[in-house]
């Protein structure tokens, strides 16, 4: 229940920021959460019950009521109905403890129940020269949330952390709807293929969830990150309605940078290609500031308490290649967790060309060329390193290519957007226009 | 046709993928109480996991928060590597080291040996717990 509550909570806290999409209040709330957590380490404040919860309430109270969109009664279209029962049997699943990840022992986990029993990030024990092994640089919004959740509850279990996986992998679907519909409008619009992607979406992620073990996992944040800024980067990008969407990326961005070390350069990249398209100063402040914010706390707190790790990177040698690939083919095999479905990923420069899919395209090739281009600098054995981590980093873009995919499929077929409310449709409105 | 064609080998790929996946966790999560494997594929509600718990649970309140604890269990390095992470996990309370941490010998006020027994001059046996030997390690 302690999840459930900090989770409402947080959700709550997410609507003093400008956007009306729960999914995104959700993750502008835990950046929020992790800010102020950091701000009482700053100062020197422990963690404790009002602590955590009167700020957020205040926040709850700060926020503006949005006007309530009407609804129109709907049933669950196949697609919705084959996600809900992935989503399911992956919730089942994850308290049993069954499918937890090993890194929840091994650090997520770990740091969660000791910031618990420390009432804060207990960064003497993270820089222990023994704890290496732990990861003491990544940043700690995930170990935050198991510790709050904790603080709640009273006592640290690890069978309620787990739902904070379920929660993420619902909200990448429920982010991958929402991208699927908003194209959703009357016209030539993609909609015959939504119920498909976000079924495979679906399948693929509880499959790979439940036998690669990912409960517990930071990766499902990432993969949230991206999925909630699609409905934004597959908006066009001059309408007044972006400035929603500016908020929507910055807070994906931010949230990004407050999960896993990788998902700094997802920030930058959600950021940075959506500024290219919007190209002026309020939305530099709206998709740059909350991650700076969250980026220079990280910044300044792992070098401060010489968290950093050398092995995170080494020089970058194409001669790694064949090691890469080798560890790239092996892990794209049939017996694989993922079945060979990261061969999807080979797709992704192709959403470069429909010009809707185009920012979307750009992250996530940006994003996987990165990936290659730590392997090609990797500090320990290449091959290893690849097999080890590539199927998970794969999960950070999968739903994403999945769900920016059928777009471009149907985009493709169509290739008008609708004018809002609508009527005939316009030519698709391009940058600048 | 050609669309609806990728995206219907693709749903059938994912849905094959996911019902595979899930037969294969059901299967295993039937057989937890007799499954064994190496500790780097470890899981909560396997044995070795349970004794580990009852070891630490009888260890707890022989040992002061924050003590620094040297967890041995030899075997192969990655095996040993993984117990040691999975006791750290375990001993949240405490600083948890393995034989080869840099000045172990100095550091170490607690000794817990896993599986077999061990004999070092300077600990002296405290107690015989499940599973386990706690040891309390006299200062250098």
């Amino acid at each position: 229940m302690s999840a459930i509550l900090l989770a409402v909570l947080l959700a709550l806290a997410g609507r003093a920021l400008p956007v009306s999409r729960w999914t995104v209040r959700l993750m502008a709330g835990a950046v929020m959460f992790h800010l102020l957590l950091t701000a009482y380490d700053f100062l020197g404040v422990r963690w404790g019950r009002v602590a955590v919860v009167l700020p957020l309430l205040v926040l709850a109270g700060l926020g503006r009521r949005t006007a309530r969109t009407p609804r129109t009664a709907r049933t669950l279209d196949w697609g919705e109905g084959a996600a809900l029962f992935a989503l399911t049997t992956f919730a089942a699943f994850a308290p049993t403890l069954w499918i937890t990840t090993p890194d929840f022992i091994f650090h997520w986990g770990l740091k969660g129940e000791r910031f618990f029993l420390a009432r804060g990030v207990d960064y003497s024990w993270l820089a222990k020269e023994w704890n290496w092994v732990i990861h003491p640089d990544y940043p700690n919004l995930l170990p935050e949330l198991f510790a709050g959740t904790a603080i709640l509850e009273g006592r640290f279990e690890a069978s309620p952390q787990m739902l904070w996986s379920v929660l993420f992998f619902a909200l990448i679907l429920v982010s991958g709807r929402e991208a699927l519909r908003q194209t959703d409008l009357p016209g030539k619009a993609p909609r015959p293929f939504a119920p498909a992607g976000l079924a495979i979406a679906a399948f693929a992620l509880a499959g790979f969830g439940i036998v690669h073990r990912m409960a517990g996992a930071a990766d499902w944040m990432p993969a949230l990150a991206l999925a909630a800024a699609l409905p934004a980067l597959l908006r066009p990008a001059d309408r007044e309605a972006n400035r929603e969407g500016d908020w929507e990326v910055g807070i994906a961005a931010a949230f990004a940078a407050t999960s896993k070390i990788e998902g700094m350069p997802l920030a930058a990249f959600l950021a940075g290609v959506q500024l290219l398209r919007r190209r002026e100063m309020g939305a530099a402040l709206r998709l740059g500031l909350p991650m700076a914010v969250v980026a220079g706390t990280w910044a300044i707190q792992t070098f401060r308490h010489g968290l950093y790790q050398k092995f995170n990177s080494g020089t970058f040698d194409l001669g790694r290649a064949p090691e890469v690939l080798r560890g790239l083919a092996e892990v794209a095999g049939w017996k694989e967790s993922w079945h060979g479905l990261t061969l999807v990923l080979l797709a992704a420069p192709l959403l470069l060309l429909p010009r809707r899919t185009r920012a979307a395209g750009a992250v996530i090739s940006l994003q996987l060329l990165f990936y290659l281009w730590t392997y090609l600098s990797s500090a320990v054995d290449t091959e290893y390193q690849v097999v080890a981590s590539f199927p998970r980093l794969a999960m950070h873009l999968f739903p994403a290519v999945v769900v920016a995919g059928v777009v471009a499929l149907g985009e493709s077929r169509g290739g008008a957007c609708p004018r809002p409310g609508g009527g005939k449709p316009l030519p698709y409105i391009t940058e600048g226009s | 046709m050609v669309r609806r064609l990728v995206l219907g080998l693709l749903l059938v790929w994912s849905a094959f993928m996911f019902l595979a996946h899930l037969q294969k966790a059901l299967t295993d999560y039937d057989r937890r109480s007799v499954f064994f494997s190496d500790p780097v594929q470890w899981r909560f509600g396997m044995p070795q996991i349970d004794v580990l718990q009852r070891c630490f649970a009888e260890a707890r309140p022989l040992i002061p928060p924050g003590s620094v604890i040297l967890f041995t269990s030899p075997g192969p390095q990655d095996a040993e590597l993984f117990r040691w992470r999975w006791a750290a996990y375990g001993l949240p309370e405490y600083d948890v080291i393995q034989p080869e941490t840099p000045r172990a010998a100095e550091i170490a006020e607690y000794l817990i040996s896993h599986r077999v027994p061990i004999r070092l001059p300077r600990a002296k046996l405290m107690k015989k717990l499940s599973g386990c030997q706690l040891f309390r390690v006299q200062p250098l």
